[in-house]
C-alpha cells in the first residue's frame, strides 16, 4: 500500500502543479487582459478628449470660415448689382447720345470738341476727322473759323484740314498732328469709355448715397 | 528481481505500473496545462475583441459627436448667416430704389461728361 501511495503523492503533485501553472498561465492571461482592456479604454478616453476638442475648433472655424465666405459673396453680390445700374445708366446715356447728334445744339458740341482737341495738341496744322453725317458740318467755313480759335488759345498759328476718311462715330471728331504721330480722340465713343473709366466713383455716389 | 523506489522495494510489474500510471499523469497534466493555455488565450482574444470594440464604438461615438458639434456650430452662426440674407434683400431693394429715384441724374451726369468739351 505505501508503495502505490508513494506514486499516487507523485502524482497528485504532477497534477497539482499543472494545476498551479495552467492556473498562472489564466491569471496571466486575465492580467493582460485586463491591461489590454485598460488601454483601450484609455486610448478612447484620451481620443474623445483630444479629437472631440480638435473638431470642435475645426467645427467652429469651418463655420467662421463658411460666414466670412458668405460676407465676402453679400458684398460681392451688392457690388454686382450696383455695377449692373451703374452699367444700365451708361447704356443709358449711349443711347442719349444717339438721340443728341440728331439735334441743332450738337454743332456746338462738335465744334468744342474739335477746339478741345487742337488745342491739347498745341494747334498748328492739324486733321480733323468726323463721321460722314457731320461731314455736311465741318465745312471749310466752320474750319478756318475754329482754327482762328485755337490759334488764339495755343498762340500758334493753325490751319484745321477736314480729313478725307470718314469715321465710323455716332459723333464727335479725331483730330491728328498732319504728320499723323499724335492724335486726340474726341469722338462720343472714346469720350464715354473714358466716362467709365473714370467716373464710377462719381456715377456710385450719384445713384446709391 | 526487485527494485528500490522512494526507499520501498518493488517488483518489475509494480514498476511498470507505476511508470504507467505516471505516464498517465503526465498526459493529465499536459491537458491540464494545454486547457489553460486554451482558456488563456480565449480570454486574451476576447479581451482584444473587446478592446476593438471599444475603439470602434468610440469612432462611432466621435463620429455622432463631430455632426452634432457642426451642427452645433452652424446653428451658432445661422442667425447672422440669415441676417445676411436678409440684410442683401434690404440693401438691394434700397439700391434699385435709390437707383430708380437718381438714374436721370447720373444719365445726364454721363452725358454732361461726354458731351461737353473742355474749351
Amino acid at each position: 500500500m505505501e508503495e502505490s501511495e508513494s506514486t499516487e503523492a507523485i502524482r497528485k503533485r504532477i497534477i497539482s502543479e499543472a494545476e498551479k501553472i495552467g492556473q498562472e498561465v489564466v491569471e496571466e492571461a486575465k492580467s493582460k487582459a485586463a491591461e489590454i482592456l485598460n488601454e483601450a479604454g484609455k486610448r478612447a478616453d484620451e481620443m474623445k478628449k483630444s479629437e472631440l476638442e480638435q473638431i470642435k475648433k475645426q467645427m467652429k472655424n469651418r463655420s467662421m470660415q463658411d460666414l466670412a465666405e458668405k460676407t465676402v459673396a453679400y458684398h460681392r453680390r451688392v457690388q454686382s448689382q450696383k455695377s449692373q445700374i451703374i452699367d444700365e445708366a451708361f447704356e443709358k446715356a449711349r443711347e442719349k447720345t444717339l438721340q443728341y447728334v440728331k439735334k441743332t445744339e450738337y454743332l456746338e458740341t462738335l465744334k468744342d470738341l474739335i477746339v478741345e482737341s487742337a488745342v491739347g495738341l498745341g494747334g498748328g496744322k492739324l486733321y480733323v476727322s468726323v463721321n460722314q453725317a457731320d461731314r455736311k458740318k465741318a465745312t471749310d467755313d466752320l474750319m478756318k473759323k475754329l482754327s482762328k480759335v485755337v490759334q488764339k488759345k495755343t498762340g500758334n498759328e493753325t490751319e484745321l484740314i477736314l480729313d478725307n476718311d470718314s469715321l465710323k462715330a455716332v459723333g464727335g471728331a479725331v483730330v491728328s498732328t498732319f504728320d499723323r504721330q499724335a492724335s486726340i480722340d474726341n469722338t462720343f465713343e472714346a469720350r464715354l469709355e473714358r466716362v467709365i473709366e473714370n467716373a464710377k466713383a462719381e456715377l456710385e455716389a450719384i445713384l446709391f448715397k | 528481481m526487485i527494485f528500490e523506489v522512494f526507499g520501498l522495494p518493488k517488483d518489475f510489474d509494480d514498476l511498470v505500473n507505476d511508470l504507467r500510471k505516471l505516464k498517465a499523469t503526465e498526459d493529465d497534466a499536459k491537458k491540464i496545462v494545454d486547457a489553460a493555455n486554451v482558456e488563456a488565450e480565449k480570454i486574451i482574444r476576447d479581451a482584444e475583441e473587446a478592446a476593438a470594440s471599444t475603439i470602434s464604438k468610440t469612432e462611432t461615438e466621435i463620429r455622432r459627436a463631430t455632426r452634432g458639434l457642426r451642427e452645433e456650430a452652424d446653428a451658432e452662426v445661422a442667425p447672422e448667416v440669415n441676417n445676411l440674407e436678409t440684410a442683401y434683400a434690404e440693401e438691394i431693394k434700397e439700391i434699385k430704389s435709390k437707383a430708380s429715384e437718381k438714374m436721370d441724374e447720373a444719365v445726364s451726369y454721363v452725358l454732361e461728361r461726354v458731351l461737353k468739351a473742355e474749351v
